[in-house]
């Protein structure tokens, strides 16, 4: 059964003398242990339709079901990691991973012995009591990423989580967190706008057409796992898989800058 | 390294007095509108040795505390409830502009008029003047909450009061502790003019326009740079407690 159905997904914003569509009967579902990856032109709605997959934003029309159970606030399923760290700049590290667990009123000690599990998981021992303007953006990734995982929700949501660091720490990110996926057998929904990423993480990539967003294509990735980024970009499979995606999306950036 | 710096940081006010004393001492200027700095200095001793001046800066610093404590709770209390609700700021933002610009200082007459003389009525005045800095920095604190960081407590399904603790009022506290710096200030202004209006019969203002009356120029100076130690001294005690609190900021530039 699917871990996560997306059903008639539709967003309007504004009022109705001055509408956008941003998202239009988006339709799709992820099974469990799934890597999902949404792609498409800026301003398509990718981000929006995540936010909705969270429950962060309610979407005009359609519903989000998880276990075949429409979801609520109530019932947080997953975890969420920004584009832009979103760590609270007032809390040490520990505290930061730890605050989905006060949330859930685990106790302090057992608090601490998970915290502690996770942030050697994302390689940031020794950076504890440390607050996160002391990091750099790629740490402050990796402890937005343990934050996220640390109360073990079974979704990962991710959006453009990679965009605001440099390209080397990047590729040691990607890396990682096929490995975390790999530990915690999570699925994951990864809104990316590079090509290249999406085809290299995921067990399929969808793309998204230019305002209204709906989906234009569902496209399977059939790389093996688990994968060697750098020996996979050179592979003849990833470069075709790399033309099909760009081809679809081509028509849809095109229709941007018009 | 630190030792050096230190001194060197004492050249200005070195030479500062050097020239008091050697303008004064020259008469260049009358002794009446400045007493030499050796002069003020020895009046200061005297004052100090005497022990008469402690019991007034100690009804000083109790009506500026008292003054700046009661500002803080009303402020910060109203400042949330205005900060959280739509309609607060609605109806108290008109209100608030209209009884800013007040001075505080002519409310000591008011405080007069309802307490009688004695210290409730300078507490009163500097409690006014200090609640309008805390207030509305702690309104803007609030308001301006990044929308990521409740974003992400609601993505781990953080309840409202939840986030009210643990991210909307951390957040909000660097603005929170501007104001109260910034009423800091004013109490000492506010106190001292309000002592000086005879409000009450003690306190540092008090002995100003006492010695003024007595035409004893050196003790009027020596007060002033008493006044001048304590504000320097509540001024170093918030930056300690802004350090003590805002530690997660060290090194940020904002």
């Amino acid at each position: 059964m699917e871990k996560l159905l997306v059903r008639n997904i539709s967003m309007i914003f504004g009022s109705s003398d001055r509408e956008v569509v941003a998202l239009r009967n988006i339709n799709f579902s992820v099974s469990a242990h799934e890597f999902v990856s949404i792609v498409g032109p800026s301003g398509c709605g990718k981000s929006t339709l995540l936010y909705i997959i969270g429950n962060l934003i309610q979407p005009s029309e359609g519903e989000i079901l998880i276990d075949g159970i429409p979801s609520d606030r109530g019932s947080i399923s997953w975890g969420f990691v920004f584009q832009e760290y979103a760590l609270f700049p007032w809390k040490t590290i520990i505290k930061n991973i730890e605050f989905g667990l006060k949330i859930r009123k685990r106790s302090a000690a057992e608090r601490q012995k998970i915290a502690r599990d996770y942030i050697e998981l994302v390689g940031l021992k020794g950076f504890e009591d440390r607050y996160p303007h002391e990091l750099s953006g790629g740490m402050k990734q990796r402890a937005a990423i343990a934050r996220a995982l640390a109360y073990n929700p079974d979704i990962l949501l991710m959006d453009e989580p990679f965009g605001s660091v440099d390209s080397q720490t990047r590729v040691i990110l990607q890396r990682e967190l096929l490995n975390i996926w790999n530990k915690t057998k999570k699925t994951i929904i990864f809104v990316t706008h590079s090509v290249e990423e999406a085809i290299a993480l995921s067990n399929r990539v969808l793309i998204l057409t230019f305002r209204p967003g709906s989906i234009k294509v569902d496209i399977k990735i059939d790389l093996p796992c688990p994968r060697d980024l750098n020996d996979l970009m050179l592979t003849q499979e990833f470069n075709s898989y790399r033309h099909e995606v760009w081809e679809y999306l081509r028509e849809e950036v095109d229709k941007t800058s018009i | 390294m630190e030792k050096e710096k230190f001194l060197r940081n004492l050249t200005g006010p070195i030479l500062f007095i050097l020239v008091w004393e050697t303008i004064t001492r020259l008469e260049l200027v009358s002794y009446f509108a400045l007493p030499p700095f050796s002069i003020a200095l020895k009046t200061l001793f005297y004052l100090i040795i005497k022990g008469s001046v402690f019991l007034h800066i100690f009804h000083s610093l109790f009506r500026a505390i008292s003054g700046l404590f009661i500002a803080i709770f009303f402020g910060v209390m109203l400042g949330v409830v205005i900060g959280l609700s739509k309609w607060g700021k609605i109806i108290a933002s008109p209100i608030f502009e209209m009884l800013r610009p007040i001075s505080p200082v002519a409310l000591v007459s008011v405080g007069l008029f309802w307490f009688g003389l004695g210290s409730p009525s300078i507490i009163f005045a500097t409690a006014w003047g200090c609640f309008f800095p805390v207030a509305l920095n702690t309104i803007s604190g609030i308001r301006d909450v990044n929308n990521i960081y409740l974003l992400s407590a609601i993505s781990m399904g953080a309840d409202s009061k939840t986030i009210f603790r643990e991210v909307i009022l951390p957040s909000a506290l660097p603005s929170i502790i501007t104001g109260i710096r910034i009423s800091t200030g004013i109490s000492l202004i506010v106190i001292i003019a309000g002592e000086m209006m005879f409000a009450a019969k003690s306190g540092l203002g008090f002995l100003l326009i006492d010695g003024y009356y007595r035409h004893e120029p050196a003790r009027v100076y020596a007060i002033i740079i008493i006044i001048g130690l304590l504000g320097a001294f509540f001024n170093t005690v918030i930056l300690k407690f802004q350090n003590r609190l805002l530690r997660w900021r060290k090194g940020l530039t904002i």
